[in-house]
């Protein structure tokens, strides 16, 4: 919810700013509380879109980790960060064999 | 609403500013995504210890659940077994927990480096909306159907008779309704998991070749996972109408909050099945079933880092909780 709520806001606040310092809105807005209402619930939206596919992107990315972990071969094409955490972890493993 | 009419540019340069916002936030949770999982855990350690603490310092118990001083001491030794509990499980998964984050920090770089795919839940929320309008009008046009009628001081519109047949065509329509609904949920979970499973292993153009597998091969299992989904909501669309969720005092009893709490479990463990079921079929092609078994069986078979992975995601509020309280079927939770 924090993450929702501070893209909601954040988004409020730079469309506010432009409200109140652009001299075209400036002049032309008179009550900007309807514009809020929109730009928050748009916000809103977006951040609830960017934080699905997040999660999503989560659980497919530890599937196919898992995946590959069962096939016995998890470090040879994942991504640069999660490579280094394993090639860390076998390094560790290894060490503690020694 | 005039003001809004002649200033619409400055609602539609909030779309930009709140993926630019939202990305900002993807690398912050890239950056910090250690701090956030420990503040968790730390945040839970200490929630357990303030709870137990204030029920032994407390005169009487705020919960009311349990009688006494004894229930009262019970209840904040659990609180604090369960701390210890956490902290012993931190100290022997360590290791899971580092690997859940890396996880979660590889996620939000496949997410900063392809923010386009936000896109494919914005056109899917744009058909659904253009769907329900569809689906309001044929029900519109089933209800006419009806026999006319005609009765004293009634309102100044067409009233029908609904028969037996149609009440019987309205309910497949309802089942239309949450199949569609929950193909199209569905289908933005397949896609950008089959994307986000290209892109772990190196392919060009993940997006696409998602999408086409998802158009060319798989769109069945999508349907299937969609029904699958649409059939307990429905058992518990049929559920709420035929028991009564308040008892006579105004509160639920034990055993309807023991039945919405299967409800809970029962669709929770569903959406995870169908959500392992679908990236194991974007990685092998086999049929759903299978899919969700083995998706099912290697997070059983790694339940330290599956648990921190789903603690993160329930954390991260997700869009598809808004998209089916928006559409009217609330998730169970």
């Amino acid at each position: 919810l924090l993450v929702r709520l501070g893209i909601t806001f954040l988004t409020m606040l730079v469309v506010y700013i432009l409200a109140k310092t652009v001299p075209y809105y400036s002049n032309t807005v008179q009550d900007a509380t309807l514009i809020m209402l929109v730009t928050g619930f748009a916000a809103f939206t977006i951040s609830c879109f960017f934080i699905s596919v997040y999660s999503d992107s989560i659980e497919a990315i530890y599937m196919t980790y898992l995946v590959d972990k069962e096939r016995g071969d998890s470090c040879r094409e994942c991504p640069g960060e999660l490579r280094d955490f394993l090639d860390e972890v076998d390094k560790q493993e290894n060490e503690g064999t020694l | 609403m005039a003001s809004l009419m002649q200033n619409y540019s400055l609602v539609l340069f909030s779309i930009p500013i709140a993926i630019i916002i939202a990305l900002f936030f993807m690398l912050l949770i890239r950056c910090c995504a250690s701090t956030f999982i420990y503040l968790l855990i730390f945040l839970a350690i200490s929630a357990l210890i303030g709870f137990g603490v204030y029920l032994l310092v407390s005169p009487t118990n705020p919960a009311g659940s349990a009688t006494g001083s004894a229930g009262t001491i019970a209840v904040a030794v659990i609180c604090f077994v369960f701390a210890v509990l956490i902290l012993v499980l931190l100290c022997c998964f360590r290791k899971r927990i580092a690997l859940a984050t890396s996880i979660i920090k590889v996620a939000a770089n496949f997410i900063a480096s392809h923010c386009l795919i936000v896109l494919l839940p914005v056109l899917l929320f744009v058909v659904t909306l253009i769907f329900l309008t569809v689906w309001v009008l044929q029900t519109l046009g089933f209800y006419s159907l009806g026999v006319p009628y005609t009765t004293a001081h009634q309102y100044p519109f067409a009233h029908f008779q609904i028969t037996a047949w149609i009440q019987v065509l309205f309910a497949f329509h309802i089942v239309y309704l949450l199949w569609t609904l929950m193909f199209l949920i569905e289908t933005s979970t397949f896609i950008v998991g089959g994307a986000a499973t290209n892109w772990y292993y190196g392919r060009e153009d993940p997006y696409s070749e998602a999408s086409q597998k998802y158009l060319k091969k798989h769109i069945g299992s999508v349907v299937f996972g969609g029904i699958m989904l649409a059939l307990l909501g429905l058992l518990r669309l049929i559920y709420e109408v035929l028991v009564p969720q308040q008892g006579g005092d105004g509160e639920k009893s034990c055993w309807q909050k023991c039945c919405n709490c299967l409800c809970c479990l029962c669709n929770k463990l569903f959406e995870w099945f169908t959500t392992g079921a679908f990236t194991i079929i974007n990685i092998r092609g086999t049929p759903f079933c299978p899919s969700g078994e083995e998706a099912l069986s290697l997070k059983l078979g790694n339940p330290g880092t599956s648990s921190v992975v789903a603690v993160v995601q329930a954390v991260l509020p997700c869009l598809s909780r808004f998209f089916r309280c928006w559409c009217g079927w609330g998730s169970p939770s």
